[in-house]
């Protein structure tokens, strides 16, 4: 009997090691699961437009020699910060009034008088936007995830300039470079890969400069820290249009 | 015990089903979350990365200007002529056109005192994309050398570029370096070293010879009458240019060194505006003897005419030779005012054709020594009357403007790459342009006309 009965308990506990096994893997899967839930890809931000106005003038004839019309390239800023105006500046003259017309009838005067009124009563539109908008945008609202993003563009593309002279015009209107950067919660980017080059190399070490020389972004609003912990896909183009 | 026996049995049934179900289950689990794992781990590695920027957000982003490649070059590390160093250099690779080089004074001291090693984070924050340093020193024998290293953002922490430098004096070693820097970004060894014959314009009308950087002035004739329109000869050994020594202008050839001149060609009235061959054994010019202003060839050596190149009641003047030496550019009012025409090398009456159809003046054709690039640069009076220069592509008839809104700009001549252009300008002296960047930069002040850009040095 007492060795029957050894040879009954292991038995007993192998199945329950089976069964707290199985417990385990539903544990697991079940924490998977609901980690999985929370991979989904939040809004993606939209494209930005960029519109350019044509220069309005008198064409230039045809058979003249060229002017160069390109604009001129950034200076460094001036190192004297001007505070204030002078002080001892003279006053510019008050311009006297003039005296109303006589000829015109006291009728006419009234009416223009109204009109006048009626015009100052018209109040002057302010050019609609945001406080924290863009320079560069073209709409006057944005959603939070938008709003971020822009503020990552603002900040990268002030320190993007391929450079002049070693890439034509026309190489740069073909050229694209993906970089992936992360963001951490104050701002400092984390990550820099480039993950396609444009094979140019002068143009993908413009892309990748100038995410070093930004180096910090406006840290994220808490909606954006997981998009912007899991990345961007910046996409450099060398020209505006596609 | 016995009745124990059947229900043992059944139990034992019962937790082997729930054992194998169990089992199963694991081994479900197990491979749902390994299969989970493999397809995850898959997806980033698909080619070329691409699903993985694909389910990225993607932001945009276009440039917010031009600018130059932003060179940084700190303090040489060395003796006291690291201050002459540093000087050589800036000029240089600011003349190059290709490089916005930023201002010393913005760079902390931890830059300033970095020696020469180098951290991309750190130059990146003071807007550089890359920095050429150098440290001066000099060999057992007392002969100038440069230690030199490039090192560009998004190239790691490494350089691109170390080597050191010996020269003849420490700006020769400089040059040297400057060279291999703007190589490493065009592709090409650079041009610094070279020179450039100027006539004075002055009271002594001389033919001056300057490098291209300004530095080393050297006076190569010493006629005493006027001098003008030098031309270096392709080797670089020799110049050939118009003097009145004689009392009438005829064609004179000097070593690039001095000494004495041989007068070449002598014929009554215009010996003028020559061009050497590509090969350099003949030379194209103006000559008048027979009546009207025509372009022939002469040999080199001796003067004697080869051949009469244009033959046309109007005047042809100032030949330049495409680089494979099978074309001549020149200027003719044939068709009214002057225009710039181009003619096989062969010459021949109804050979020529006009190629510039914008302005009412343009002179001094000078074909780029590029033969993948057929440009003509030339001298173009704009409809305000102002002298500039201008770029001529032959591919597509296209004319580009190098010089707008300064002075007076005339005469142009490229450099032995054909990447740069040097002419007078009435602002003083002689300035180089970048025609691509527009960068230009004054690098002789005194009074100068028609410049000749000789070859590139000779390096061993």
């Amino acid at each position: 009997m007492p060795p029957e009965k050894k040879r009954r308990a292991p038995r007993r506990n192998f199945a329950g090691l089976l069964i707290t096994l199985a417990l385990h893997g539903a544990v697991l899967f079940a924490v998977r699961a609901a980690h999985s839930k929370t991979d989904e890809p939040l809004e993606i931000p939209r494209d930005f437009v960029v519109a350019r106005l044509v220069k309005l003038g008198k064409p230039r004839e045809k058979f003249w020699l060229p002017r160069i019309t390109q604009p001129p390239r950034p200076t460094a800023p001036p190192k004297v910060i001007k505070l204030s105006d002078d002080p001892n500046a003279p006053k510019a003259p008050v311009e006297a009034p003039r005296p109303d017309n006589p000829q015109i009838s006291k009728d006419l005067r009234r009416a223009l008088d109204r009109a006048r009124k009626l015009e100052q009563l018209i109040p002057t539109e302010p050019e609609e936007g945001q406080l924290t908008g863009s320079a560069a945008g073209t709409a006057t609202e944005a959603s939070a995830g938008d709003a971020y993003a822009t503020a990552i563009f603002d900040a990268v593309r002030k320190n993007f300039t391929p450079p002049e002279g070693l890439i034509t015009d026309a190489q740069l209107a073909r050229l694209t470079t993906t970089v992936k950067i992360r963001v951490g919660d104050d701002g400092a980017i984390l990550e820099n890969k480039l993950l396609k080059s444009s094979g140019n190399s002068f143009f993908d070490d413009a892309c990748v400069s100038a995410i070093l020389a930004t180096h910090k972004v406006p840290p994220p609003p808490a909606a954006a820290r997981r998009l912007a912990a899991r990345g961007y896909a910046l996409e450099f183009a060398g020209k505006d249009l596609k | 015990m016995m009745l124990s026996s059947p229900s043992v049995a059944r139990r034992r049934l019962g937790f082997d089903a729930a054992a194998r179900a169990a089992l199963a289950l694991f081994v479900a689990t197990l491979t749902l979350m390994i299969g989970g794992d493999a397809a995850r781990a898959q997806a980033p590695a698909a080619p070329g990365g691409a699903a993985a920027s694909e389910d990225l957000p993607t932001i945009h982003i276009t440039p917010s200007g031009s600018d130059l490649f932003r060179l940084a070059l700190p303090k040489a590390v060395g003796d006291n002529e690291s201050g002459a160093a540093l000087d050589t250099e800036t000029r240089d690779l600011d003349i190059s056109g290709i490089f916005h080089l930023l201002d010393p004074g913005s760079f902390p001291a931890e830059l300033q005192n970095e020696g020469m090693g180098f951290s991309s984070a750190l130059w990146s924050q003071v807007g550089a994309q890359g920095v050429a340093k150098m440290k001066v020193g000099r060999t057992a024998g007392g002969a100038a050398t440069i230690e030199g290293a490039l090192y560009v953002i998004g190239r790691g922490e490494g350089p691109v570029l170390s080597r050191i430098y010996k020269g003849s004096d420490l700006h020769d070693a400089v040059s040297q370096f400057a060279n291999d820097v703007v190589g490493y970004f065009t592709g090409q060894p650079g041009i610094f070293g070279s020179r450039i014959a100027v006539a004075l314009t002055g009271k002594n009308r001389e033919i001056l010879t300057i490098d291209m950087d300004g530095s080393h002035t050297q006076a190569v004739t010493r006629m005493g009458s006027d001098c003008l329109l030098p031309a270096f000869s392709p080797g670089g050994g020799e110049i050939a240019f118009t003097s009145y020594l004689r009392g009438n202008p005829d064609l004179w050839i000097i070593s690039a060194a001095g000494g004495r001149a041989r007068r070449v060609s002598k014929q009554p009235g215009l010996n003028t505006g020559a061009a050497w061959t590509p090969s350099g054994g003949s030379i194209a010019l103006t000559m008048s003897y027979e009546g009207n202003a025509e372009i022939y060839r002469i040999s080199a050596s001796e003067g004697v005419i080869q051949t009469k190149l244009t033959i046309n009641p109007a005047i042809d003047s100032s030949p330049s030779y495409s680089p494979d030496g099978s074309q001549i550019a020149f200027v003719s009012n044939r068709q009214g005012s002057p225009q710039i025409f181009v003619m096989p090398s062969s010459g021949g009456a109804g050979n020529a054709k006009r190629v510039t159809f914008q302005g009412k003046y343009n002179q001094t054709p000078r074909w780029n020594p590029r033969a993948d690039k057929p440009l003509i640069a030339f001298t173009g009076r704009d409809e305000r009357g102002v002298f500039d220069i201008f770029i001529l592509d032959m591919r597509t008839g296209k004319i580009d403007r190098v010089t707008q809104g300064k002075g007076s700009n005339q005469d142009p001549t490229w450099s032995p790459d054909g990447r740069l252009l040097a002419y007078a300008s009435s602002r003083g002296g002689l300035f180089i342009a970048n025609p691509e960047t527009h960068h230009e930069v004054q690098i002789w002040r005194g009074g100068g006309s028609s410049p000749s850009w000789g070859p590139a040095p000779t390096r061993h």
